[in-house]
């Protein structure tokens, strides 16, 4: 698990050191190469996955083994990504946030006994759908800051370099868009399951900040997916809109990751 | 053999003198016959551009062929030879590669970075080809000079700067949009800015146009010279709900878009973004309308200071592809080196090849004829081998002792070529005895 999880985080580590890289020289060779360490590191962290499936310890033990499961379909979303549109900045975005949420998952990572025990049941279902949800809706806020850049040099009139390699507006908020889409079910069916699963270990457990988060966030996604096909909400409010519900996300899930560290 | 460039271009030559040196496209390849003939001119291509005429030659004698093109140049254009003299260039060895180099990647245009001469050389580079007047030396010159232009687009950012106002009015469209071919385009007014800016739409694609235009007449004339639809021009809030890109270039003293008219379009139209050049003087848009939200609102002026910007960024970028030339050219004259030693390589493997199949032939025949056994007819034909092939090397050596300098240079040369040691303390006590 140790070896796997080392290389996964030194493959992510140079991916990022190239995808920023590439931002900077803009040479394509760098690119090509980021992509590849990309796609490595991606191989090496499903088989550090896998390798604790074949300890008997279950990878979605706890918060920790979400995140890294989080980490691992970003980048692996970002792989996908990038068969079907070429926005190298994303990367510079994106694959350090899947170290990080690697890094995270692997520190607070449950092993031992709970994690030989494990989630099961709704449990389970609960931290796969907030893994592939946190992923879509991580990779959506990504290509809205590169939105929001973008825009942002169009509005003043000052495109740089970067800009210019940077997709077409329409490209990146349908992209966007179609991230939230996707991402939004999966969050729901998470927090309906994490519901269910918490009543059914604990019984009743009163009022917490983070479901009162986790509800605002889930009305702010539910509602720009409304707004967008009702009222044309797009551009820069609905960009604001996903990154706000995503930083939503981190704090839910830095509540949940100190209140275990706490015990 | 020496690679030889002779032309000129707009830095050196007026337009006048630049039509009179052109040569027709139907005439290419009979005159690319005559340059071949002349003496010394060993490979020819000859690139006619508005900008240029440069001929790309290998040649035995530079200063002897510099001169008798320059007669031809002055045979076939009718300009006296001061002319020709005052208005051409020539470059001979390196600097005509660089200059191959730099005219293939468009460092030497009048716009830099511009796709169109890589194209133009390359068609030049083709008939050539097909008139039979490029060989090795100069085909493979070529090829290197478009890989050359390949590397500097690619790794620079020259071309990614348009360089007309159009064209950067398009760029920016691009920016919006991912598909300028399924974009609705709205032209309102028939000036001669808006239809340039159209037509690079048109280049990029853009099919679905529309003209509005005061007089109708007038937008149905440039609607039909575009291919586009005339549209009423009193309905123009009702084109603002679909148009995607708007191009506008009337007359009018006063807007004729208005920041309440495009909110109350933008509304209508969801928000969907609407990108809109204002190419007019006085300008037809209200300035103000591009601070709503999804408006993405250009003036001539924007479009004038993003024009400069992108001029200067190609400079800098050429900075950058001048290095890779000169750096190609290192690259390219040392593989020209290489080729130096080629004839000697052909003529020893020939040599030695003849020996062994004069030996082996021989030997076959003594086989037959006296019955010698087999062992006996192989080391008589390696010795003979052996013999053939060390006669001149050893008649050469055993020379040049007797010489000045007693041959130490032909012996370490030997011994490089054959790799063979230093002399042991034996060999050296052994040559003092005799």
């Amino acid at each position: 698990m140790h070896l796997f999880f080392w290389i996964t985080l030194a493959l992510y580590t140079l991916a990022t050191t190239l995808y920023v890289a590439n931002v900077l020289s803009r040479s394509d060779r760098v690119l090509v190469a980021a992509r590849w360490v990309l796609v490595v590191g991606v191989a090496c962290h499903f088989l550090q996955i896998g390798d604790l499936c074949l300890q008997r310890l279950n990878p979605l033990a706890d918060t920790g083994g979400m995140l890294n499961l989080t980490g691992w379909v970003l980048a692996g979303g970002l792989v996908l990504v990038g068969f079907r549109c070429r926005i190298a900045a994303l990367g510079a975005l994106v694959v350090p946030l899947a170290l990080l949420l690697t890094a995270a998952g692997r520190i607070i990572m449950t092993t031992g006994e709970v994690a030989k025990r494990g989630a099961k049941g709704l449990g389970a279902i609960h931290l796969t759908s907030m893994a592939l949800g946190v992923a879509c809706i991580a990779l959506a806020t990504g290509v809205s800051v590169l939105y929001l850049y973008q825009e942002g040099a169009l509005k003043r009139r000052r495109l740089g370099a970067i800009n210019r390699r940077l997709p077409p507006l329409n490209t990146l908020e349908h992209l966007a868009h179609r991230l939230v889409t996707l991402g939004f079910p999966l969050f729901t069916i998470a927090v309906a399951f994490g519901v269910a699963w918490l009543t059914q270990l604990y019984g009743s457990t009163g009022f917490r900040i983070e479901y009162a988060i986790s509800g605002a966030i889930w009305l702010i996604f539910a509602g720009l997916i409304v707004a967008r096909s009702t009222m044309g909400w797009r551009g820069r409010r609905a960009a604001w809109a996903t990154i706000s519900g995503f930083l939503g996300i981190v704090v839910v899930v830095v509540i949940y990751a100190v209140r275990r560290a706490g015990g | 053999m020496r690679f030889l460039v002779l032309g000129c271009s707009f830095r050196t030559a007026p337009v006048d003198i630049r039509e009179r040196l052109a040569f027709p496209r139907e005439r290419l390849s009979e005159c690319l016959a005559e340059i071949k003939e002349i003496t010394g001119v060993r490979e020819a291509v000859l690139l006619s551009t508005c900008n240029r005429v440069e001929l790309y030659t290998l040649v035995d004698h530079p200063n002897r062929a510099e001169g008798l093109l320059k007669e031809y140049l002055s045979k076939h254009s009718g300009l006296d030879s001061d002319a020709i003299a005052t208005s051409t260039f020539c470059y001979v060895g390196d600097e005509a590669l660089k200059h191959i180099f730099r005219v293939t990647s468009s460092l030497d245009a009048m716009v830099v970075g511009e796709a169109q001469v890589a194209g133009q050389v390359k068609e030049a580079f083709a008939a050539a080809t097909d008139a039979d007047t490029v060989g090795p030396m100069l085909s493979r010159c070529m090829q290197r000079a478009f890989g050359i232009a390949k590397r500097v687009r690619t790794e620079t950012d020259i071309a990614r700067h348009p360089a007309s106002i159009s064209s950067v009015a398009v760029d920016l469209a691009k920016r919006v949009f991912d598909d300028i071919a399924g974009a609705a385009i709205l032209v309102i007014g028939a000036g001669e800015m808006a239809e340039l800016a159209v037509r690079h739409l048109i280049g990029d694609g853009a099919s679905r146009i529309h003209v509005a235009n005061r007089s109708l007449e007038r937008g149905q004339k440039l609607a039909d010279d575009l291919g586009a639809k005339a549209v009423l021009f009193e309905q123009l809030e009702e084109h603002l709900i679909w148009a995607d890109v708007v191009i506008s270039s009337t007359g009018s003293r006063e807007p004729i878009i208005s920041r309440d008219m495009l909110f109350a379009a933008m509304k209508r139209r969801k928000q969907r973004p609407i990108f809109m050049v204002d190419i007019a003087v006085p300008r037809d848009i209200d300035a103000d309308a591009g601070r709503l939200a999804n408006v993405y609102l250009f003036a001539v002026d924007d479009l004038e200071k993003d024009l400069a910007d992108n001029l200067a960024a190609r400079r800098k970028e050429a900075v950058v592809g001048e290095e890779m030339v000169l750096e190609e050219v290192e690259l390219f004259l040392a593989w020209l080196r290489t080729q130096n030693a080629a004839p000697v390589i052909r003529q020893l493997r020939q040599h030695f090849t003849e020996v062994v199949k004069f030996e082996t032939d021989r030997t076959a025949k003594r086989l037959q004829t006296n019955g010698q056994s087999d062992d006996k007819a192989m080391k008589a034909m390696a010795d003979a081998i052996v013999k053939k092939l060390l006669h001149g090397p050893m008649i050469q050596l055993k020379r040049s002792a007797g010489e000045t300098g007693g041959g130490t240079e032909l012996r370490q040369a030997v011994r490089l070529l054959f790799e063979l040691d230093e002399p042991t303390a034996e060999i050296e006590t052994e040559r003092e005895e005799l």
